[in-house]
């Protein structure tokens, strides 16, 4: 039995159809389907899944039930409430039929997969293609299609409905030369009733492809067989894009001579496809539609109802300025005729909404840098609120202030101004006090801007503000009037009425001080200006009355503004030179007993530059004395360098004690100040102490130093100076305490050798422990030093070697106490002993050479040299008692060859030592020892150096 | 066949001491040790002179096997006795070549069946062609076989005169004939014939012609009520639709209770489809599906589990021929359909006079003779008793098959039916009928008109005709 399936065919025309009781419908359909598939499934079961046909039919039937559910399921979605829709997802409200969806698509993949050779292929990819495009996966859906026409039989069904169906994809996607390519395929026979339909798309498709003739053409059959009962009706479509091809291909007869063969009113027609355009957003082609339509009509309404839809699309595509013009017409045409109500209800609401919204463009951000756009936009919103005004009588008032604010924001304020005047006006007819007061606010805001005409502020200005402050004269927009009347007024230079103001708003607003000392300002600045002390000081009477409150800062600016006055003829001869005149000013501000401290202050500084000036150094430090007692931490901050240059010239002139002096107070004042100077202030103070040998007021210094935030640093480096200069003097018990606060910092002990090691010395003969550990300290120093490769001072390394020519010095002392004896047993021993000692003499020795100090190697050769001789001369000149002649010319013999190498070395050394002398330059007082030239030179100096200058030794 | 020989042989030597009663000489030739194949026949012979066609049986296959070339009047007419007596079946089985020795018409004719089985029409032809006596009560068989080939080859019109000489010559025959099952047997043949007319004129679409052929079948005859479906089709075939389903209404008569073939609720079913008439077509299936589909599955399921266990189904038909048997209503009714069978009773009586001769051997004094032939035909007899329930599962096979298919068909009209009726959904037709006018029906000279009341005369079955208006669009 065969039985055919039609099923893809249903399947395809099923959306097709709308039925008035389409649930019954689909309740019905969908039991049908049930009823179909358990009957397939129970036919599948029984050959089990054996014929991919059942298969097929099963994934049919799926596909069909699925878009059944689909279209319930629509429904239901579409009624519910929009509330109801937000909180659901879209996907809950297809579940079902996504189910069945993929039912299908499961079906139709395991077909694929186990009949490979099945010969109803493309009709298992025209139900995947279909699913896809319902998932809408295009790309799935174009994949499968094409395969779907590849694998299935020419002329087959499946190959013309995949065909068809990909074209479609292809139109929507505006692939139109590949869709017409299919298109061309499939649409060759008429047959089917739904060619009309589908021979629709291929004629957009001949037109978007530029074959416009072609696509025309088309048209007008689908048009002919449109109007036989069999084929499916697209005579309204046709009718309407047929139109639209004729204007697109410039064949507007052909279009007028197809309407009027059909008996259509040609102007609607034309209308009706503009519309149509407009509502697939073609607003280009639609205007052009539009304007020819009205061509062919004379008709009032059929014009008007043209400029409505014109109206309609300019606004929708934003065409503002064709908005207008069109706007313009019809509102000419109501003045001339009137509009009926629908119309001009229309053209209100265009009016309307044009003129906020353009306002709104105006007033906000979007075309803030782009001020022309902006000044059109107003200007076309301003039109537009004319209109306004005229259309809609009672609310004129209104419409006219918009239009003011609108120019207000574009800073047309002459126009503005006048506008708002208008709406003033228009408001108290309408007896709007709300928008009255609003005009008057932007009136008063206008005659504020700059660009306002002489003639417009002269004219509306202070009645606007007399208007304004009458009504509410405490108002907050009073408080604005209060200022720019008072502006006003004190430009025209009437201060009395400007006072007037100031009183006036002390009254209203007596705790607005910051207002009022600003008016208070403006006054004095006025007097300033004319000169008018009396005033003034009229004016700073009622202030220290407190009649006004001004705050600390205006008061100093007070004082300032007096003290400019007092000081201001004294600077001006003082900057041409008139030095003499200038000090006098100076000297009797400062002893003028009405003087404040701030004006004896700046005198007394002033005269102390002046005489530094005129190179008298006495009456300088005697004034810049008062000035700095006089002066607060600030000032001296504020002078700091100039104090610099000044107390660095006083020491530089030999004036040590005043330097001290000024460098310590200046370092005082500015102790708790951020300063810049105050770090050279605190180390030239120490300096001068230093050369001073005020050692004790450094140690205060330096112990105070933290509390002036002194670098630790800097401290460490003036305490190490200190340190210096102590180690030559004979204040062990400063030293020592002032040194032991270095010991924690490493990077000092290479410099700590020396003033230890005078320390261990001045404790040797009191304290022998406290020396013990001087030393014991100096030498970690020394060795850390060494090891860390660190530079070590002269006077560090000569303490040093000290320490090591007394270990040499030691051993020394050990042989020169050997005496030689016999019998020989007892002289070789003892002659083993000295050779010995001999060695530890010259390891010691070595270790004085290593220490690098020149005065120190010098002295161990000199002792060196001392000990080889020295034992050369003991064993040459000992004579074995009572021995033959014999024993002893063989004796002296012997020890001569012992004693010979010995003597050599001496004289080797003595060499060497000289060497290192020329070669490092040792100046050494034991130098002469090591020259053999007749004249020896000791080099002696004082016991403390010299101080030298330039003058030399005096 | 060779063992038994060699069994048989065996006991002979010892028996041969005992000289054997006058009636059994022929035996005595096999006592000398040196049998020849003719002595089979011989044999054979002389127990079909003493009425023991079934332990004959072994002798003449033996003697088939052996002889080479067969042409013995004598031989032939010993076969065309045993096999005119025990049945076709029993020889149905032997090879074509060791048929093809033989020019015994009945042999010819086993042949000739034989290769009609296996679609070798011209080879069948040729060989039924070839047995020329009409005086043999072969002979209607053969016509009838012959007939039938013609017809298969198109050849309508000789296949028709063919037909008509069958029934002349059965009718000569049933009329010359004593014995029962013969003249059943005889009168199967000739009505077969008469259908055979028909049924050439249907396959040359000469619907008309066969309409009125197959009502020269009696209602009396053993298969008429098969050939009432063969009329239904016809009536079909003429787009009668009312008729047909008269016809097939018949089935529901009780007379024919016992009368199983699934294919008439699918004819039923596919008339009412043809008249859009969906939802008695639903209701057919429907009703097919809940009359039979679980029963089937129990057919199939006995038919799996006892394979080729011949003596089973013999059990089965025999206890069917008295009482009802375990395995659902369908079974038993299945059963009872065979047992009814034409052939089953011939098999199943032949078997029954070969138990008859079970009497026969008891007279017989030598016991070695006596048992020796007892084993012979008890041999025959369990190759018959296999042959009847082989011929039981055979039919419930078909049977099972046919509900297959007709499950299977069922469900393809009622997805027919499904789709019709989900198009008219999708066309909106409005579905305004009315049901059964006197208009629609259309007769002819051999058919009368009755209105069906739901009773059933026996002299109207076959003769009801619908008058339902075709709901078609």
């Amino acid at each position: 039995m065969i039985v055919k399936f039609k099923l893809l065919f249903i399947i395809l025309i099923l959306s097709l159809f709308t039925i008035a009781n389409g649930e019954d419908r689909r309740v019905r359909l969908l039991s049908l389907i049930d009823e179909e598939l358990t009957e397939v499934v129970r036919l599948n079961k029984q050959v089990r899944s054996s014929r991919p046909n059942l298969l097929l039919r099963i994934a049919e039937l799926y596909l069909e039930k699925a878009r059944i559910i689909k279209e319930i399921e629509n429904d239901k979605y579409l009624s519910t409430g929009p509330k109801e829709r937000r909180n659901k997802s879209k996907k809950s409200f297809f579940k079902r039929s996504r189910r069945y969806f993929i039912k299908a698509q499961k079906t139709c993949y395991f077909i694929l997969k186990r009949f490979k050779k099945f010969k109803g292929r493309s009709d298992v990819l025209y139900i995947l293609a279909f699913n896809a495009k319902e998932f809408k996966k295009d790309k799935d859906a174009k994949k499968y299609f094409a395969l779907s026409i590849k694998t299935s039989k020419k002329n087959s069904s499946t190959r013309k409905r995949s065909g068809l169906a990909l074209a479609e994809i292809y139109f929507n996607k505006k692939q139109y030369r590949k869709a017409l390519k299919l298109y061309n395929q499939t649409l060759v026979s008429r047959k089917s009733k739904w060619w009309t339909k589908d021979a629709y798309n291929w004629a957009w498709c001949f037109f978007h492809t530029g074959k416009v003739k072609r696509a025309i053409k088309l048209m007008e059959e689908i048009y002919q067989l449109s109007r036989k009962d069999y084929y499916y009706n697209m005579q309204t479509e046709v009718k309407r894009d047929l139109a639209f091809f004729y204007t697109e291909s410039g064949r507007i007869k052909d279009a007028v001579s197809f309407y009027k063969k059909d008996g259509s009113n040609i102007a609607k027609s034309l209308v009706k496809v503009g519309k149509h355009l407009i509502d697939q957003g073609k607003f280009s082609q639609a205007e052009n539609i539009l304007i020819q339509s009205l061509k062919y009509t004379k008709d009032k309404n059929r014009i008007i109802e043209t400029n409505n839809v014109l109206l309609n699309s300019y606004e929708k595509f934003g065409k503002n300025a064709k908005h207008l013009t069109t706007s313009k017409k019809l509102f000419k045409f109501h003045q001339k005729t009137g509009l009926n109500e629908a119309q001009l209800t229309n053209l209100i609401f265009h009016v309307k909404k044009m003129s906020a919204v353009l306002q709104k463009q105006v007033v906000g951000s979007t075309y803030i840098r782009r001020p022309k756009i902006r000044k059109s936009k107003a200007l076309m919103a301003v039109d537009y609120f004319d209109m306004d005004s005229k259309l809609d009588n009672a609310k004129a008032h209104l419409a006219i202030f918009h239009a003011a604010e609108t120019l207000f924001s574009i800073g047309h304020y002459n126009n503005s101004l006048e506008k708002y005047n208008a709406s003033r006006n228009l408001s108290l007819k309408a007896r709007d006090k709300k928008i009255e007061r609003l005009s008057i606010d932007g009136m008063m805001a206008s005659l504020d801007k700059k660009g306002i005409t002489k003639n417009n502020r002269s004219k509306f200005l202070i009645p606007m503000y007399q208007i304004a402050l009458k009504d509410s004269p405490g108002s907050k927009k009073a408080y604005t009037i209060y200022q720019r009347l008072f502006s006003t007024l004190l430009e025209k230079g009437d201060i009395e009425a400007s006072e007037v103001i100031l009183l006036k708003f002390q009254k209203y607003f007596p705790k607005d001080y910051k207002i009022q000392e600003a008016m208070l300002a403006k006054i004095m600045y006025f007097y300033k200006n004319k000169g008018n002390k009396q005033q003034i000081l009229r004016w700073i009477k009622r202030i220290n009355n407190e009649e006004f409150k001004v705050s600390k800062l205006y008061a100093n600016k007070l004082r300032q503004l007096i003290l400019t006055m007092q000081f201001e003829k004294v600077e001006q001869a003082s900057n041409k030179g008139d030095k003499k005149w200038a000090l006098k000013g100076y000297v009797s501000i400062y002893r003028n007993k009405a003087s404040s401290k701030e004006a004896k202050k700046n005198a007394a500084y002033n005269i102390s530059l002046l005489f530094y000036e005129l190179g008298n150094i006495n009456f300088t430090i005697d004034w810049l004395n008062r000035a700095l007692s006089l002066m607060t931490r600030s000032d001296v901050k504020k002078f700091e360098s100039t104090f610099l240059t000044l107390v660095s010239d006083f020491y530089a002139r030999g004036r040590f004690k005043e330097a001290a002096k000024f460098y310590k107070l200046i370092y005082n004042k500015t102790c708790k100040v951020k300063s810049t100077n105050k770090k050279i202030f605190f180390e030239n103070s120490i300096t001068v102490y230093l050369a001073m040998e005020k050692y004790n007021r450094v140690s205060t210094l330096l112990a105070d130093a933290s509390r002036c935030k002194i670098s630790k640093k800097v401290v460490r480096k003036s305490r190490m100076k200190l340190v210096k200069e102590l180690s030559s003097t004979s204040k062990f018990s400063l030293l020592e305490k002032e040194a032991n606060q270095l010991i924690k910092n490493k990077s000092l002990w290479p410099n700590l050798i020396y003033p230890f090691f005078r320390l261990a010395n001045h404790y040797k003969a009191r304290s022998a422990k406290k020396s013990k550990k001087f030393i014991a300290d100096l030498k970690k120093f020394y060795t850390y030093s060494v090891k860390a490769k660190m530079e070590i001072p002269l006077d560090s390394l000569n303490a040093y070697a000290k320490i090591e020519l007394g270990k040499l010095m030691f051993e020394i002392k050990k042989i020169d106490s050997i005496k030689l004896k016999f019998p020989e047993k007892t002289y070789n021993a003892t002659l083993q002993k000295m050779f010995k000692q001999l060695d530890k003499i010259t390891v010691a020795a070595t270790r004085v050479f290593n220490v690098g100090s020149g005065e120190a190697i010098v002295e161990s050769y000199k002792l060196l040299i001392h000990s080889y001789r020295s034992f050369a001369d003991k064993i040459t000149s000992f004579i074995p008692p009572k021995k033959s002649a014999d024993y002893l010319s063989s004796f002296k013999k012997g020890m001569k060859d012992l004693v010979a190498p010995i003597s050599k070395k001496s004289i080797e050394l003595k060499k060497e030592a000289w060497g290192h002398i020329t070669k490092n330059e040792i100046l050494s007082k034991h130098n002469h020892l090591f020259n053999d030239s007749s004249f020896n030179i000791e080099y002696i100096t004082r016991k403390r150096g010299i101080l030298m200058d330039r003058g030399g030794w005096k | 066949m060779q063992k038994y020989l060699f069994v048989f042989l065996l006991i002979l030597n010892f028996a041969i001491a005992n000289v054997m009663a006058a009636s059994f000489r022929p035996i005595s030739k096999l006592s000398s040790g040196r049998i020849r194949v003719n002595d089979y026949i011989s044999i054979s012979s002389s127990l079909v002179d003493q009425g023991l066609y079934y332990t004959a049986v072994p002798f003449v296959k033996e003697y088939l096997l052996q002889a080479k070339i067969i042409n013995n009047r004598r031989v032939d007419k010993v076969i065309d006795q045993i096999v005119g007596h025990v049945g076709v079946k029993q020889f149905e089985l032997l090879p074509i070549e060791i048929l093809s020795k033989s020019s015994a018409p009945t042999l010819q004719f086993i042949l000739g069946k034989k290769l009609f089985r296996k679609g070798k029409y011209k080879r069948s032809q040729k060989i039924l062609e070839s047995i020329g006596a009409n005086d043999h009560a072969i002979k209607p068989f053969v016509l009838l076989l012959l007939g039938s080939i013609k017809s298969l080859n198109k050849e309508f019109n000789s296949s028709v005169s063919i037909f008509k000489k069958c029934v002349e010559l059965s009718n000569r025959w049933i009329d010359k004939t004593q014995n029962k099952n013969k003249k059943r047997q005889l009168e199967i043949t000739r009505d077969s014939c008469i259908v055979g007319i028909p049924r050439s004129q249907f396959a040359n679409k000469k619907f008309a012609d066969a309409t009125l052929s197959y009502l020269d079948l009696p209602k009396s005859s053993h298969i008429w009520p098969e050939i009432l479906f063969e009329e239904a089709w016809n009536s079909f075939y003429q787009r009668n639709y009312n008729r047909t389903l008269g016809k097939l209404v018949t089935y529901k008569a009780p007379v024919f209770n016992y009368y199983f073939n699934p294919e008439i609720d699918i004819l039923r079913a596919l008339t009412y489809l043809e008249l859009c008439l969906w939802g008695d077509t639903k209701k057919t299936v429907d009703d097919f599906y809940k009359k039979y589909q679980r029963d089937s599955v129990v057919l199939a399921r006995l038919l799996n589990k006892r394979g080729t266990d011949y003596k089973y189904f013999y059990l089965l038909g025999k206890k069917r021929r008295g009482q009802k048997v375990n395995g659902g209503k369908l079974l038993n009714n299945l059963l009872k359909s065979v047992i009814k069978d034409p052939t089953f009773i011939n098999l199943y009586n032949q078997f029954l006079e070969g138990k008859s001769e079970v009497n026969t051997l008891k007279t017989i004094q030598n016991k070695r003779v006596r048992i020796l032939l007892a084993k012979n035909l008890k041999e025959s007899l369990l190759m018959q008793r296999d042959l009847v329930g082989a011929y039981v599962r055979k039919r419930l096979r078909v049977y099972n098959n046919q509900l297959y298919r007709s499950l299977e068909g069922m469900s393809y009209i009622k997805l027919e039916v499904l789709s019709r009726k989900k198009s008219e959904l999708y066309h909106l037709t409005d579905m305004n009928r009315s049901r059964g006018d006197i208009a629609y029906l259309e007769r002819n000279d051999k058919q009368y008109f009755w209105s069906f009341n739901g009773e059933f005369w026996a002299d109207e079955l076959g003769d009801y005709v619908f008058s339902l208006t075709s709901e078609c669009r």
